[in-house]
């Protein structure tokens, strides 16, 4: 290491809202290199740390500066260029460096814990255990809560997990292991051995051309794998991440949400024949810290997570793949709001490792940088096996009578499909009975108290929501206005549909799979195994069931509001209104049945639907894409957002006036500013919220600008009457 | 207080729906059609009208439910707007008790 003999100081970054890092004095000197965590005092507090850089000198005075209390790793934690890819990201989202790490690091080495893998006890139902009812424990209820919930984990469930539920009773789990109901183990939490099993299909001509283009390709190298839905793009990744494997190397596989992909996991599980762990927030920190430790270590070959997994330390990167490369929820949209699928581009770059970005849908922004040839576009224009493309067609309701949100042709179409012993999905991005609570008497509307928004009526819970801010109250008797009984829900939520179709279609079993049907751990994957063992014909469900999975047996989609988007501020709602109807879509006829998709809307003569229906989701990101160009939007320019909220109304705005003022000293003509205006919802949870918009179609100048505002903002005496934050590359424009 | 009490009798038009509130209160709605002799000025003229019936709460909405076309009742209650959209002119009973006064030949 250079220094390491030498170094008498180091410099630390440290998890606090500064933009800086920390210098220490080494006592004794040397012994630690960048990379290593370190204890360190921080006005009264003692702070863990990572050394940036280590160093002869310092520019502070002897007086002022204080010892490390404790060097915690002997060897670095993490490797150079996981350090060099913190700190490009640091710079690029201008976000303080130290908050940076601590998001990087797992919660246990944030504080302090040794980068170990550890055993821990666990508990899992045995055979008899499964067996018994827990309702029939009545005068045992921690038992019979415990029973209830460890049928949902066949893994088992460790202390930790147990205890975040409340259910961790040492007394209780004793008696029901005492019964033999319950069985106690030692296991390694996060890593499972692997399972092969599975059988590899035959790949087509246009998945083999892919999975041999990026075998042939060395060194860094960015793919875009466009296949439409269905077309198997998941085995060109198989392919691919067995010849990483192959060649003695390791995979990163990137996915939007976890809980929403298991037969993703099951498939990777059952074809790839080695070590393979998930990094994911619903895991235990436990677990967490031992796959992390698997991957840095490389006994972990493959190592598959949600957006903060791009930070996982590999010794031996062969492959990286970032799956639903299109999916906002890749994009962190609180505190350090980083897009994992860019940093994973840039890390690709830094490592000289190919990476493989898959979507039906790609973003504006990769099919752009593949026009531009910075990207391999790699076409998978056709269904796998015998499946074709579904047909799309828009119902127009206009005028039509709606039985309860389903328009006749569409029940017709259900009825049709149903008799021929197919499944139909219904898609409605709208959970709860109804969107609006209203009075038939006097017209007053539930609203909520802290944001600008109507309450949710969830009707099955007798309960009002908001389904911004989660506040929530027993749905009233009589309108606090005028006094009538007679309250109304106005419009239509999933769980309203779901009665209409239990009325319309008795003899066919209807699941609603929204994130309210869902709540508890297991929920999900019972209503998927549901669904696509048949005993289910009808799907209701919101965006939960549009995301990757399969159902061979469904050959009706519909759709059952696509208006919503249309007319939108964000100037991205169009782009992801496309997606979603092409990925809803694409859940029809996956097997060897063709697949009918109907759009109910009241817009069918608008233009994007058209072009999307009459020429696919290429024709659209065309025009898209053109509309973009001529709006100088991204990926034509680069923006920021700067957002600000306090409790009252107009600090947020005199803080982004200022900010305003002092980025207009500080930048040329090549930056335009937008605002500050009122965020679309401008209270929210009790919080006024503003932005100011900047943009610029150089990206270099934006960041000038970036680098010499924002940490003059954060010292600004305005910034501290509020909150505010800044997203480089915003995905939601408010 | 400004009063406002009506009793009026007539035979049902339209037959009760009964439905729930989201917070579970029973409501039923029926329409009336009544028709008497009164007198005005000093002169014997007729009265006919057509109303909606609005009975809410456990027990009488249920009662409401029960009735049948061309049932002869007995409403008393207070009178409302029908809701806001339809401005002030239509107006709806809201029933307080309901009484049963047999099957009636037709009035008209």
């Amino acid at each position: 290491m250079p220094n390491q003999s030498t170094a008498t100081y180091v410099r630390v970054a440290l998890p606090c809202p500064l933009y800086r890092s920390f210098d220490y004095r080494l006592d004794p000197v040397g012994g630690a290199a960048p990379g290593c965590r370190v204890r360190v005092p921080f006005g009264r507090r003692s702070l863990v740390g990572v050394i940036l850089e280590s160093s002869p000198r310092t520019e502070l005075r002897a007086d002022q500066i204080k010892p490390v209390s404790e060097v915690i790793d002997a060897r670095p934690l993490l490797p150079p260029d996981l350090l060099a890819l913190l700190h490009w990201a640091a710079g690029y989202y201008h976000h303080p460096v130290g908050e940076v790490f601590a998001q990087a690091l797992p919660a246990l080495l944030r504080q302090g814990r040794p980068a170990a893998i550890e055993q821990t006890r666990c508990w899992q139902l045995s055979p008899a255990g499964r067996a018994i009812d827990p309702a029939g424990l009545g005068r045992a209820p921690r038992q019979a809560a415990l029973l209830a919930w460890l049928a949902g984990c066949p893994d088992g469930a460790d202390r930790e997990q147990l205890q975040a539920r409340d259910l961790y009773r040492p007394d209780a789990l004793k008696a029901l292991v005492a019964k033999g109901w319950v069985k106690e183990l030692t296991a390694t939490p996060g890593l499972t051995p692997p399972q092969p099993g599975g059988t590899a299909p035959e790949l087509n001509p246009a998945q083999a051309t892919a999975v041999q283009a990026v075998a042939e390709h060395t060194g860094y190298g960015c793919f875009l794998l466009d296949g439409v839905t269905g077309s198997g793009k998941t085995e060109v990744y198989i392919r691919a991440i067995e010849q990483a494997l192959a060649a003695g190397r390791q995979t990163l596989l990137l996915v939007p949400e976890i809980g929403l992909t298991p037969q993703l996991m099951q498939r990777l599980r059952a074809r790839l024949a080695a070590p393979l762990v998930i990094l994911h927030s619903g895991l235990s920190e436990r677990e967490r810290l031992n796959a992390w430790v698997a991957a840095r270590d490389g006994a972990a070959r493959i190592v598959v997570g949600t957006r903060s997994a791009v930070f996982t330390p590999l010794p031996e990167p062969g492959l990286f793949i970032v799956d639903e490369e299109h999916d906002p929820s890749l994009k962190q949209q609180d505190g350090f709001r980083y897009s994992a699928r860019d940093l994973l581009i840039w890390r690709a770059r830094q490592q000289d490792v190919p990476i493989l970005l898959g979507s039906a849908t790609p973003s504006l922004e990769s099919l752009y940088n593949a026009d531009q040839g910075r990207y391999q576009r790699l076409h998978l224009p056709s269904r796998a096996g015998t499946a074709s493309a579904p047909a799309l067609k828009l119902l127009d309701i206009r005028g039509q009578p709606l039985r309860e949100g389903l328009a006749e042709p569409l029940i017709g179409a259900m009825h049709r499909h149903l008799e021929r012993g197919e499944q139909v999905l219904l898609f409605l991005n709208r959970r709860g009975f109804a969107p609006t609570l209203i009075c038939h008497e006097c017209g007053w509307v539930a609203a909520c108290q802290r944001c600008d928004s109507h309450l949710t009526l969830h009707q099955g819970r007798g309960r009002l929501h908001c389904h911004h801010c989660d506040a929530s109250q027993p749905v009233p008797v009589q309108c606090p206005e005028c006094g009538s009984p007679d309250l109304r829900g106005l419009g239509y939520g999933t769980e309203r549909i779901e009665q209409t179709l239990q009325a319309l279609f008795p003899g066919h079993t209807c699941l609603r799979i929204d994130r309210d049907s869902t709540r508890r751990k297991g929920q999900l994957e019972t209503l998927l195994e549901r669904a696509q063992s048949g005993e289910a014909q009808i799907l209701l469900g919101t965006q939960m069931l549009a995301k990757g999975h399969h159902f061979p047996g469904v050959t009706l989609v519909g759709i059952l509001e696509a208006d919503q988007r249309l007319f939108s501020s964000d100037f991205r709602a169009s782009e992801r209104l496309a997606q979603l109807i092409v990925q809803v879509a694409g859940r029809a006829g996956r097997a060897e049945r063709p697949g009918t998709v109907l759009i109910q809307t009241h817009h069918p003569d608008h233009p994007l639907l058209r072009r999307l229906v009459g020429e696919g989701y290429s024709a659209f990101a065309e025009a898209a894409l053109a509309e973009r160009r001529e709006t100088a939007l991204p990926p034509y320019a680069s923006l920021a957002l700067l957002r600000a909220e306090a409790t009252g109304r107009e600090a947020p705005r005199e803080f982004l006036e200022q900010a305003h003022t002092l980025a207009q000293q500080l930048s040329g003509p090549e930056i335009e500013f937008w605002g500050p205006v009122p965020a679309p919802m401008e209270k929210r949870a009790g919080r006024y919220r503003a932005q100011l918009l900047i943009q610029s179609p150089e990206r270099a100048a934006l960041h000038r600008l970036l680098r010499h505002w924002i940490p003059t903002l954060a010292e600004s005496p305005a910034a501290r009457r509020i909150r505010w934050s800044l997203d480089v590359d915003p995905v939601d424009t408010y | 207080m400004a009063r406002n009490q009506v009793l009026i009798e007539g035979r049902v038009s339209r037959a009760a729906q009964l439905r729930q509130s989201p917070a579970g209160i029973p409501i039923a709605r029926f329409v009336l059609d009544h028709y008497s002799e009164q007198t005005q000025a000093g002169m014997r003229r007729q009265s006919r009208l057509r109303i909606a019936v609005i009975a809410a709460g456990t027990g009488l909405a249920e009662q409401a439910g029960r009735l049948e076309r061309d049932d002869g009742v007995r409403v008393s209650g207070f009178l409302s707007r029908a809701d806001s959209r339809s401005g002030d002119q239509r107006l709806v009973i809201h029933a307080e008790h309901i009484e049963y006064t047999g099957l009636e030949g037709s009035g008209d």
